[in-house]
């Protein structure tokens, strides 16, 4: 896989998360919203991974 | 990229990881209490709740207020004056003098409908895990090198992702072969744990180290921005009675729309020597943290100037609602903590890797990145 295949979902995930950080600076209500599912991806993303963790 | 250069890139992942991982899990683990100081200290150490007062009782004026600090620690000076946000009870801070240390200033919480002076909070365990997690106690260089940390957290993020491509070449994200060894799985959920968190990381990191550098980033703005509006030299200048009202009166007309954070007496680290400052904040969250100083001439009672903090201190104050993660409520707290616990993880593995690391020179290491773990 090249680099752009590699880094596509870890792109997508990084900028989500970063708006989910500045969303929540920005005001309440609706942007608090956004943060929490900017920061949720990444959380939700490893769920799979996570399976029979030791 | 080459061999030659993936080295490189590993090397400086190796050591850059191995020299800040304990100082990164120790910062993880004091800072994952500190996400939920808040509901910690009103669990263990609730505020002294407020005594019932006709609605029609008009709060008193700051000077009132202060007269009533003042008069509870006898023979000191004001140092600061601070409100809580969701009830009518100011903070005030006094000492032997502006430039007294921390130490020996003394705080006190006031009911301003009534002037009394609430039971003191004890800080408690809170107190102790956050002086942990900003310098270990052991003072401003210890600071110092936590901020360093920091700075080596972030080359270690760096130089994992550009380790990332060559691992994951052969890949899908997500990737975490349950049918290898032990010691490919742990490398599959590093990079992944690794991968999906990098933005916060760095955030959380860099951040860090801002907050680190609060201390000599104050000096340069008081030496700056503060010191073209002070008098060099000039003795501080008493506060006088009436002042402090009126001086926040003046702040907020020049800055209609802002409401008061705190205010800082002369001689003080974030004023002058001649000025009461006025610190103001907007309502969102962000401009809550973004501060507008007005400085009020503590003899005259005359509003000097309203400035803008210049981009270091802006930066110094965004820092710490980005570092934390207590802007946004409770579930931005949670989902802070997972992001913790996570990072935990991230470094956990990464020590165990290194720990369980196959005999042999860095090669045999970048072999095992470029061949995803699985050397043929």
């Amino acid at each position: 896989m090249g680099v752009r295949a590699v880094f596509g979902l870890p792109v997508l995930i990084g900028a989500t998360t970063c708006g989910g950080l500045v969303a929540g600076l920005i005001g309440e209500g609706g942007w608090d919203m956004l943060a929490w599912g900017g920061l949720a991806l990444p959380c939700i993303a490893i769920a799979p991974a996570m399976r029979g963790l030791r | 990229m080459t061999r030659r250069t993936i080295t490189i890139w590993f090397l400086v992942h190796k050591w850059s990881s191995l020299v800040a991982t304990a100082f990164l899990l120790f910062l993880c683990v004091t800072g994952l209490p500190l996400i939920f100081h808040d509901e910690i200290e009103a669990a263990l150490d609730p505020p002294a709740p407020l005594g019932a007062v006709s609605p029609a009782v008009r709060p008193l004026d700051l000077d009132a207020v202060l007269a009533r600090a003042l008069a509870a620690d006898p023979g000191s000076v004001p140092l600061y004056m601070s409100f809580d946000e969701d009830r009518p009870v100011v903070n005030v801070t006094t000492g032997p003098a502006a430039d007294a240390p921390e130490s020996t200033m003394r705080f006190q919480s006031l009911d301003r409908r009534t002037g009394a002076v609430l039971p003191a909070r004890q800080g408690g365990v809170m107190a102790i895990v956050l002086a942990l997690h900003t310098d270990l106690m052991l003072g401003f260089a210890a600071e110092l090198l936590l901020g360093a940390m920091g700075v080596l957290f972030f080359v270690a993020i760096v130089s994992g992702i550009v380790l990332y491509a060559p691992f994951m070449a052969r890949l899908r994200f997500g990737t975490v072969r349950r049918d290898r060894n032990a010691r490919v799985r742990r490398l599959d959920r590093h990079n992944l744990l690794g991968i999906v968190t990098v933005v916060w990381a760095s955030v959380v990191g860099l951040t860090g180290t801002i907050n680190t550098l609060a201390v000599p980033l104050t000096n340069v703005w008081k030496a700056g921005q503060l010191a073209a509006v002070a008098t060099p030299g000039a003795p501080v200048a008493p506060v006088r009675s009436g002042s402090v009202q009126a001086a926040l009166d003046s702040a907020r007309r020049a800055a209609p729309g802002l409401r008061p954070q705190f205010i800082a007496f002369p001689g003080v680290a974030y004023s002058s020597n001649r000025h009461i400052a006025v610190f103001l904040q907007g309502e969102t969250p962000l401009t809550a943290k973004l501060l507008t100083p007005a400085l009020v001439n503590a003899t005259t009672g005359r509003l000097d100037t309203v400035i803008a903090m210049p981009w270091y201190m802006q930066a110094l104050l965004l820092a710490q609602p980005l570092h934390f993660g207590d802007y946004a409520g409770w579930p931005m707290k949670i989902l802070w903590a997972i992001l913790d616990l996570m990072t935990i993880a991230v470094l956990v593995t990464g020590l165990r890797l290194w720990l369980g690391r196959r005999s042999g020179p860095a090669s045999a290491r970048v072999r095992e990145v470029l061949e995803a773990g699985e050397p043929s």
